[in-house]
Parts: C-alpha cells; structure tokens; sequence
C-alpha cells in the first residue's frame, strides 16, 4: 500500500505510542492504555511541507516528538533517508549513540517561545550549542557562524549577547528557529510553531518559515491546529483523530474535496474571516466531544460523532487507511459515495 | 436607534510599576448597544483585557482607572458610573455577576478544583437573590441543560477535573448567566478550545444570546471569530481604539492602517499561496516605551514624518458609528493624493 518513492526523507510505519495507565498506590499496575498514536502510516517527501492537524488529544505532539525520539515509540518503525548511506535507516532501532549523526538532521521547532529558551542562556550560547555538542570548537569561527544564523531569521548578529527576557514572543520563536538551523537539518518538526504569536507577527514567522525552505531546501512536518495557516503553507495535509491517521492528501484537493467526515467537520467548523459569509453554507455541529484515547470507540473512531455513520459497519469495522485516487489516503467505509464540501461551498 | 447599554468614556489605567507607570489604557471610547455583541479585537498587550476587567472592576494589582468613566444604563435607566464606584462597594457587588456576567479564558483556572459545578453555578443565585436551595438547585438544572451539559442532575455532583474542556466552558458560561445578567463580558472564551468545540460554544452564545435579549462583549484576537458573531466592532492597538464600528464596515471598508495590515496579515482559505502574506513591520511597542506622536506609526505604511509621529492623532467620526483614530483619513487623505 505504501510507495517507496526516490525522494521520500522519512518513513513512518505502523508507528504506535501507547501510554500505560497505572492504578494508584504503591503497585501501580497497569490498568488500560492511552493509545495516543495507533498504528499510523505516511511519508514525508524530501522538500515538501507535510502538515498534521487535528484537535488537542488527537496524538499529533506525540507523533511529532516519537519522530524526534524524545518518546521511545511501542511499535512501528520512522525510517530516514540517510544521505550519505543511500539507505533507509531505522530510527527507532538505534542506540542514542548510533542516533547521534540524525539529531543534526532532524531539529524540531517548539510551540512556546518563552517556555523553549533557557533564560540564563546568552542567544549566542542558546543557538551555538548544538553546534558546539557536535563538536565545532569554540572559537571565533563559531561566534562568525551563530551571527550568520541570526542574519538568516532576521535577528540583527548584535544581539547574540543577550539574554532571551529581552525579545518579543515573534523574536524569540525566530532565536529557536536560528538554534534549529544552526546543524544543517534536512527535517525540521515544528509543532505548533506560530500558535503563540499574534497575528502580524504569525505572518513574519511564516513568511520566514517559507523562505529558509526554498534557501535549504528544507523539508518540514508542521504539526498544527490552525487550518488557514495550514492551507497556506502546506503541499500536503494529514489529519488525525484519536491516535489515528484518517486522512492524508494534497491541500488542495483535502480543502476543496475532502474524503472524511471528520475532515469536513474541520473545514466547516474554521471561522472565516468575513461577515458577508456567516450565513452560507451550513455549519456542521459535531456532537459530543472529542474521544477518550484510553476508551476508543469501537469501529471507526469517529463513528459516535459523524453525521453519516451506517450504525452498522461503521460500529463494527475499523476501517483501514487506503488509497483512493488523486494520491491520497483516507480511512472511512464509504469515502468515495459520501457528499462532503469543502472549502469553496463553504465560502459561497 | 438602539439603546447603549454601556458608554465608555476616556477610560485611563495605570499600571505604577516599579520601572514607571504603565499607561495601560490611553483613553478608550466606547458603546455597547443593548441586545448586540460587540468585539473588542486587537493583540496581546493592546489592552482589550484590561478594558474587560475596568467594565468588572476587577483590575489586577496595582492596575486602576486613573480616569475617564464608564456608565452603565440599568433596566430602569438609572445610570451609575463603573469608573467611579469602589471595586469592594456595595453597588459593584450588586452589579458584578448580576447585571454583568463575565466568562474567562482559561476555563481550568477559572473554576474552583474542591467544589461540585453545580454548586459553583448555583452560588451567585444564592448571593443576589437569597434562593432557598431547592428553588436553586431547579434553576441550576435548568441551566445546565440550557448551556449543553448532557444529563444535569449526575453532572451536578462533579468536580471540574473530571469535564472535558468543552464541557468546563460551558460550566464558566451557566456561571455567568445564571442570574441573567443584561451584558455578558467574554475575555477570550474560546481562544483555549479546539476549532469543533468552538463552533458549538459560539452557537450555543448566539443562542442564549437570542433567547435572553442579552448584550455581549465578546474579546478576541481572532478575525475569524470576530466575523462570525459580531454586529460592532472595536480595534485595540498599544491601549487605545484605532478604530470602531460596525462588523461589514470593519472588514470591507476599514480606514486605519492598523485594522488594514491586521486583516491582510491573516491566512485566508483558498488564498494565492504564491504571494507571501502581507506583513506589518515591526512588532508591538513595549508598554514603557510607546512612541510619540501616534502609537502606531513606526509600523504604519501611510507614516507621513513631522505629523505622525509628533502629535497624537485625534478621533474621527469618518461617519455616524465609525471612528476613527488616524490623521490621514477623511477628506485630510484626498488632499495628500492617496
């Protein structure tokens, strides 16, 4: 069902990250599982922008930071194109000695600018830290490097001497982006990584995002609620529900056609920026909230909530992710015959 | 016409810290009509919070209203001034949570974690009308199932940690309008929850809104939000109003810079994905260091030197329920060529 393609940088197969839930007291047995990512399939191809939506809960931080091996996932295996070997590498096999060569390669952008920088850290010393953890000496060839990183997000070099307390949120996300950058990463994770900023300042990042990619020839797994941002920068989206991948596809096609009830719940529940259109289309009200990952429903997750559910398969059957045309991937029973609008019925 | 139901007049906060005093509102004016929802729009540090807590007196220390006033129009048309009453009084006890209901952003930290929702909800109906507690227990269940919360009586006995955030909201929400109150401040109700719960809160306020011919004061900084429920709107920038009036004139003809840059700087769906977003240069000015002359025109694409940033730009009435606080709009701009 997966296509191994000559350009694809990451491969996540059957990844899975199940939390155990302990009872309290002294034994702490293990009760249940917080599947927070099950069983979840996609690739990332070299230079494109693959976003992952989805509500709080859903599993897509989780996912991000078992890509980075912050969480040692429970099954499934994230397979880098490494450059130099020409070969898939598993990333979840190797030791955090063998892993040492891709921390360079994949850096990850956090969501809070305030939470993410050591406040007793100089940026200089903030953003030439990986740097001097590979092994870069510390000299004035350094510094020249950290000043030239700071140039690239539109920090002025004379800033490396201070400390973060004196930046704003948009500067400081921009100190963060330098510090991923300072490897020469291939992969970047940004989870959440304009959420926190006000808009004009969300705008600036953005556009930065988008010109460090086309000068590295970057590849980025953005990892974000918001749909506009999305479907502005993304060439493809993948949406998750409860630890699940349930549809994966071109943003234009997602936006305009997409294939999942839940994709169109999404697109519909989007507050567009226009008084004009607050009474066309109809808005769909998802009922319920958002399921317990530690109590999924049977069947198709979403089962309890989609205003299309059979009440029968839907309940029973799981339905796998598969392919469907126009190079995308959905995971409902009834994907091709469902009538689901998208953006442009949306606005009018 | 439609009845004000509060007038915002000049409203001053200082913030006395200890680096100086933080001119935290710089004159704000202001009207709320009866029965409309009103948003307060701007980024963070633009005051819009700070206007939401002056209209409670409940500013956060060492916060308090230098000058300027607020006056509010009860049913009776008595009107009382906000500004001027003692945060602890008498009459703002009477006021706050009664005729004004207020729902907070964070719905975890605006809920007591020890005692049962329904008791949380049903003690402003004890403390403005003396309820006996059966009568308010009724009037608690009634609400609950008003506001959304799936089977109210075992509800009733839950504590918030054991609600989703969805559902908390909705608790701070019967919270606010248990004693129908006549206006409903919301300081970001929404800002914390996903995009589907969202769309139900937002409906479920519309509704209530309807139903109980209630104003709203609703405060965001999301334009998307702001669409959707507003009939006025209000345009904060570094504490004061760069512009107000209503929704369709906002968003369609908008005449300061600021409220310009600010729509053109959102992602649109279906948007040329080609074009980079436009940008407003610069950030916020840090509250200790605003500029001269007009707050925003270090930023401002229209700056004109010697004016902008000398004097501080009056408020102008580009037409009735339209203000606007620029130099360069109106006939002034006609004159110049642009």
């Amino acid at each position: 069902m997966k296509e191994t393609m000559a350009d694809t940088i990451l491969e996540v197969e059957n990844l899975s990250m199940h939390f155990p839930v302990t009872s309290a007291g002294v034994l702490r047995r293990v009760v249940g599982q917080v599947k927070a990512v099950d069983g979840v399939s996609f690739s990332v191809r070299e230079g494109e922008t693959l976003s992952v939506v989805g509500e709080s809960g859903c599993g897509k931080t989780t996912l991000g930071r078992c890509i980075m091996r912050m969480y040692e996932p429970t099954a499934g295996s994230i397979r880098y194109q490494d450059e130099n070997a020409g070969e898939m590498v598993d990333l979840t096999r190797l030791d955090t000695k063998s892993l040492r060569p891709y921390r360079g390669a994949i850096r990850m952008i956090f969501q809070d600018p305030y939470a993410s920088l050591n406040p007793r850290m100089t940026v200089e010393e903030i953003v030439g830290e990986p740097l001097i953890l590979s092994g870069h000496p510390r000299d004035e060839a350094l510094r020249q490097r950290i000043g030239d990183l700071l140039e690239q997000v539109g920090l002025r070099r004379q800033f490396m001497a201070r400390y973060p307390h004196a930046f704003s949120g948009g500067e400081r996300q921009r100190i963060g982006i330098a510090r991923a950058l300072s490897l020469n990463p291939r992969l970047l994770v940004a989870d959440e990584a304009v959420s926190a900023l006000d808009v004009s300042v969300q705008a600036q990042t953005i556009n930065l995002l988008r010109k460090l990619q086309i000068e590295y020839k970057l590849t980025y797994l953005f990892i974000a609620h918001d749909l506009s941002v999305v479907e502005y920068i993304s060439d493809r989206v993948a949406v998750m529900y409860v630890g699940k991948l349930v549809e994966l596809a071109p943003t234009e096609a997602l936006f305009t056609r997409p294939a999942h009830p839940y994709t169109e719940a999404l697109l519909s529940a989007v507050p567009l920026p226009d008084p004009r259109l607050r009474n066309r289309g109809k808005r769909i009200l998802l009922k319920g909230e958002i399921a317990d990952p530690s109590n999924v429903p049977s069947g198709c997750p979403f089962h309890n909530r989609c205003p299309y559910s059979d009440g029968a398969r839907c309940v029973k059957e799981v339905p796998a992710l598969r392919d469907i045309a126009g190079d995308r991937q959905v995971a409902c029973h009834y994907a091709e015959t469902l009538p689901l609008k998208g953006t442009a019925e949306l606005t009018g | 016409m439609d009845e004000t139901i509060v007038e915002v007049d000049d409203l001053r906060v200082d913030f006395p810290v200890m680096a100086g005093t933080i001119h935290a509102l710089q004159g704000v004016n202001f009207a709320l009509r009866r029965s409309k929802t009103t948003c307060i729009v701007g980024e963070s540090g633009s005051g819009k919070s700070v206007t939401a807590r002056s209209l409670m007196q409940i500013l956060q220390r060492p916060g308090r209203i230098a000058s300027g006033s607020i006056r509010y129009r009860d049913d009776d048309g008595k009107i009382t001034d906000i500004a001027a009453q003692a945060a602890g009084g008498r009459t703002m006890r009477a006021i706050r949570g009664r005729e004004i209901g207020m729902v907070f952003q964070e719905p975890m930290t605006s809920l007591s974690p020890v005692h049962r929702i329904g008791e949380q909800i049903m003690e402003p109906l004890q403390l403005h009308f003396g309820l006996p507690k059966r009568e308010a227990r009724e009037r608690v269940l009634d609400m609950m199932a008003k506001v959304g919360i799936p089977n109210p009586t075992q509800r009733f006995d839950n504590y918030p940690f054991q609600l989703s955030g969805g559902l908390r909201q909705r608790v701070v929400i019967a919270i606010a309008l248990i004693c129908q109150p006549r206006l409903l401040i919301a300081d970001e109700p929404t800002t914390a929850l996903d995009v589907t719960t969202q769309a139900n809160i937002l409906d479920l306020l519309r509704q209530l809104q309807d139903e109980m011919k209630m104003s709203v004061m609703f405060i965001t900084h999301d334009l998307g939000v702001v669409a959707e429920i507003a009939d006025d709107v209000v345009v904060m920038y570094a504490g004061s109003v760069a512009e107000s009036a209503d929704v369709d004139t906002i968003f369609h003809a908008p005449q300061h810079p600021y409220t310009r840059a600010l729509l053109q700087s959102v992602p649109r769906l279906s948007a040329d994905k080609n074009q980079p977003l436009a940008t407003i240069r610069g950030m916020v000015p840090h509250p200790l260091a605003r500029p001269q002359g007009c707050v925003f025109h270090p930023r401002c694409d229209r700056f004109l030197p010697g004016t902008c940033d000398a004097v501080e730009p009056p408020t102008v009435a580009v037409a009735p329920e339209h203000a606007v606080k620029c130099i360069r709009v109106g006939p002034d701009l006609e004159d110049i060529g642009l």
